[in-house]
């Protein structure tokens, strides 16, 4: 049992700081765009003392560890002893990416302290041990105080400051008598002494400097505490909290003990005191204290802000001269930091559970509304059957009341259920920002985001499928859109390149568009790349519309792009999209305009469980196709269906469709039934690969919104089977993937069929004229319209 | 050789008995979930042979197997005598259409040989063991493994 709180501790803490991983991952964007940012330091700060200590209690030592020494550094940054600059960046990045895989290990039931994270947690300690170095030349704001000594003139380094945070606690006497001092006007110092390296004596030394602040105040406490400790090791550095009514300088001279380096002098602000639970309404200037920010910029941090700004120009700029010396040096630097321990999957990332419910529970909810939904249709049907048969008014009544709730209920259940599993498109989004910079840097090209529309809501279910396809597009959108900086000037546009990623919804479907304002896709470039590659004939290749030309992108090992980068160009790409985005029934549109702009739309649907779908038959089974697909129904001539070698075509207002029959895609074992052989047919007009082809149906049903039910795991890879659904009598309805179903018959089909379907319209239909000179051409009888 | 799954924490066990062929068959009753008529029944396109279709069994789809094809044995006509048994493998629900479903058994823990048969031909992976009730031999089914295996079962009947 213990076991199970264990794993629901995990789970929770999971959660919670993917959350805060999340919003370390943004305030580093922010922090590398606003390096001076005290807000954004302090919030940093803030985030890695949680991810410490939260992952510290459930036991995710690597991550607490990796936090720990974030923490360290933005302590440092804080007090402005550090500054960042892009290779402490690139650290920090590194080391944020570095937590979010074992988070992503932890999920996927690893055991975290397997990892091994040496490698960065040594290269974040040479951070702070770089600045150990630099804190000799922070020494230099310590001023030299000069006192009077018998032994001649010795100097002290002295720094004062204010103190907003205290790390020490104190016990509730001491508290008491703080808050005394204060109501009767004392002021309250740390200051923090420390001793020459080669400093003998040192117990005896600090005791001296605890007995002469005794003549100026009160000591609170000191740390180490002199009472119970007495070795000299300890008392490097001493720290004593003082209560007083003298001035600091009168302090400086009662800490001045031969063989004393430096002092930090700093009054306590009372708002550190409040942080602490101190009592302290009756203490002038605390209702300030308490509304007061929490960080008040010295004059010394804002001349180190405008330093830290400076500098940073400076390192970017040498940053971007050694790029392609790093590059260069990775390969080497990988192998150097294979440990024993294992290694964790390059591209993991962090499955977003923000919905806290049981997934499992939604599911079942899910299934249950999907039950109320058939139960509901079954209901209607009882009713129909009863008003149609029976006298009974009063019975009637009753039940088309109780049929009208019912329909409502289970609408409202439907609806709200579906609320539920939708989720803002942002968790999605926020990931780009890191991507675009990260795949910018590496590239040398200056690349904007803006991100808009990161509250519109999509299910959940699609949201984590959405991920990989954005990525791909956008890094096509740098690598291939966005133009090299000195390359934009000449063409008269600003040297830094902008990706628009926008969400929208409209109707029932969401649209994810990435419009970059780069160099556009050339078609002509598409032409030539498709005619040397056999795709298409020179006078095929004439007649191509820009959509059409733009739709080779889609095909595999497409690619127009010379020089293969490490990130895109290699022709695996937009074909892997296209599949992906179509596995959710979506699909994706392109637009360009030559040295303008490429736009990049993908188009989904708003959820994945419920479907309006197209009801037909074939062999006494009823199928559902997904209206998404379906273009037109129609019912034609049987005569009307032409032979073209072995293949059936039909010319549908000009438009040259391939003509198959379900039953053959579907292969079925014949029934035996001879058919009645009508002379009209039932034909679906469903599009595929953006050309459409027609599917001979026994009967339409009608259209028809469809709860999907998934096959069990083991028929996951049954060819054109979408799933299925069951309808209001009881009966089962296959749900038909057509794009896939074509696709895998087409397998069969020999080449000339695929030269066929390829075709161009005009050219066919000369062909198609050739082979029925005498036929007239009727327009066919449509029967419905299914919107699209 | 008995399978931890196929023995009760007790003394004896529950097998629900049907009939299959000339030869009579266990199923330990904690993987079933209940026993049908056979209703309507949508078949499943390119699914694999034995796979008979799928049913709605109250709004779930649910697969159902032919045990008489899963085995490779001859087709004889269906009856009201066939009936469907729901298992439960791995949390998922199956059916399996047999001839008859006999009765529900207790059967003691000696009277259950891992012996493998070797005149039914099942192979050893498919087997669970065998139990003797009445004189008569029951072929306790893996009906996991059956169900889960995409390996060609043959019964020589």
């Amino acid at each position: 049992m213990a076991f199970m709180d264990d794993k629901r501790i995990q789970l929770a803490f999971l959660d919670e700081v993917s959350e805060l991983l999340d919003s370390l991952n943004a305030r580093l964007l922010d922090l590398e765009n606003n390096p001076d940012n005290r807000d954004v330091i302090n919030e940093i700060f803030r985030l890695t003392h949680s991810i410490k200590s939260e992952s510290a209690i459930v036991g995710f030592m690597n991550i607490s560890n990796i936090a720990h020494k974030m923490e360290d550094i933005f302590e440092k940054v804080r007090r402005g002893s550090l500054k960042v600059n892009i290779d402490i960046m690139n650290i920090l990045f590194s080391s944020y990416d570095r937590m979010v895989k074992l988070i992503a290990g932890v999920q996927l039931g690893e055991d975290e302290s397997n990892y091994d994270v040496s490698d960065v947690i040594n290269k974040l300690k040479e951070i702070l041990q770089d600045t150990s170095k630099t804190e000799v030349k922070e020494d230099n704001k310590y001023e030299e105080l000069i006192i009077h000594k018998e032994d001649g003139a010795e100097s002290i380094l002295v720094k004062k400051e204010i103190v907003y945070k205290l790390d020490h606690d104190f016990s509730n006497i001491e508290k008491a008598n703080i808050e005394d001092a204060l109501e009767k006007g004392d002021k309250f110092y740390r200051l923090i002494v420390t001793f020459i390296e080669k400093c003998d004596m040192r117990y005896p030394r600090a005791f001296l400097v605890y007995n002469n602040l005794l003549s100026c105040g009160a000591v609170v406490k000191t740390d180490p505490d002199l009472q119970s400790e007495q070795e000299d090791e300890k008392f490097g550095e001493i720290i004593i909290f003082l209560l007083t009514t003298l001035d600091e300088q009168k302090i400086l001279k009662a800490v001045d003990v031969d063989q004393v380096k430096k002092i930090e002098i700093g009054k306590i602000e009372l708002k550190a005191l409040v942080k602490k639970g101190f009592e302290l309404s009756n203490i002038p200037g605390y209702s300030e204290a308490l509304v007061s920010s929490d960080m008040i910029l010295s004059d010394e941090e804002i001349k180190d802000g405008e330093l830290i700004e400076l500098e940073w120009e400076n390192q970017i700029k040498e940053q971007i001269k050694s790029l392609k010396k790093d590059e260069n040096g990775k390969s080497g630097e990988k192998n150097g930091t294979s440990g024993k321990k294992k290694q964790l999957l390059e591209d993991a990332t962090i499955k977003k559970q923000t919905i806290r419910v049981d997934t499992d529970r939604l599911d079942t909810l899910m299934n249950l509304v999907g039950e109320l939904i058939i139960n509901h249709s079954r209901f209607m049907q009882i009713k129909n059957n009863i008003i149609d048969t029976s006298s009974l008014s009063d019975i009637k009544s009753t039940l088309e009341d109780a049929a009208n709730d019912l329909e409502r209920i289970s609408s409202l259940m439907q609806s709200s259920m579906m609320q539920v599993r939708m989720v803002p498109i942002g968790y999605v989004f926020s990931k780009f920002p890191r991507v675009v910079r990260d795949l910018s840097n590496m590239l040398r090209k200056n690349v904007k985001l803006i991100i808009e529309g990161e509250t519109t809501e999509i299910d959940r279910a699609i949201i984590e499928l959405i991920t990989e396809p954005i990525t791909h597009i956008i890094r096509n959108s740098i690598d291939h859109g966005v133009e090299l900086p000195d390359e934009r000037e000449k063409n008269g546009k600003l040297r830094e390149g902008t990706i628009i990623l926008r969400a929208y919804q409209q109707g029932s479907n969401i649209y994810i568009e990435v419009i970059d304002d780069g160099k556009g896709i050339n078609t002509d470039t598409l032409k030539n790349t498709a005619i040397q590659r056999k795709l298409v004939t020179p006078q095929e290749a004439a007649g191509l519309s820009k959509q059409e030309l733009l739709n080779f992108i889609f095909l595999p090992g497409f690619s127009t792009k010379e020089e293969i980068t490490g990130l895109s160009g290699r022709g695996v790409g937009m074909d892997v999209v296209l599949t992906q985005i179509e596995k959710l029934r979506g699909r994706v549109e392109i637009d360009t305009s030559v040295g303008v702009y490429t736009k990049m739309t993908i188009i989904l649907p708003l959820t994945l469980t419920i479907v309006e779908a197209l009801l037909i038959t074939s062999n006494n089974s009823i199928y559902a196709i997904p209206v998404n697909v379906v273009e037109e129904t129609i019912i034609i001539k049987q005569t009307d269906i032409k032979d073209f070698d072995e293949y059936k075509v039909y010319n549908l207002r000009d438009e040259t469709i391939a003509i198959l029959f379900l039953s053959d895609l579907v292969e079925f074992q014949k029934t035996g039934e001879a058919k009645e052989e009508s002379d009209e047919v039932f034909v679906v007009v469903v599009s595929y690969e953006r050309r459409k082809i027609g599917i001979v149906v026994d009967d339409l049903i009608g259209n028809q919104d469809i709860v999907i039910k998934a096959l069990d795991e083991s028929f996951k890879n049954l060819e054109g089977i979408a799933g299925a659904t069951v309808l209001g009598d009881g009966q089962i309805a296959i749900i038909l993937d057509t794009s896939t179903l074509v696709r895998s018959k087409k397998k069969e089909l020999s080449k000339a069929a695929e030269k066929l379907m390829r075709m161009d319209d005009v050219n066919f239909g000369e062909l198609y004229d050739q082979l029925n000179p005498e036929e007239d051409k009727k327009e066919p009888k449509e029967k419905k319209k299914v919107s699209k | 050789m008995i399978k931890e799954a196929a023995v009760n924490q007790g003394e004896e066990f529950q097998l629900i008995l049907f009939e299959l062929g000339n030869s009579l068959y266990g199923i330990p009753i904690e993987k079933v979930s209940e026993i049908n008529r056979i209703d309507q029944i949508t078949t499943l396109p390119k699914a694999p042979k034995f796979v008979e279709g799928v049913i709605n069994l109250r709004g779930n789809v649910v697969p159902l197997i032919d045990l008489r094809k899963r085995f490779g044995m001859k087709q004889v006509e269906r009856t009201k005598k066939n009936k469907i048994i729901v298992v439960i493998v791995e949390k998922r629900l199956f059916g399996i259409i047999v001839d008859t479903v006999l009765e529900v058994v207790s059967i003691a823990k000696e009277n259950i040989e891992p012996t493998l048969p070797t005149t039914t031909g099942l192979k050893a992976e498919f087997l669970n063991s065998i139990g003797k009730i009445h004189e008569s031999l029951v072929i306790i089914l893996d009906i996991e493994s059956i169900i889960q295996s995409k390996e060609e079962i043959k019964i020589e009947e």
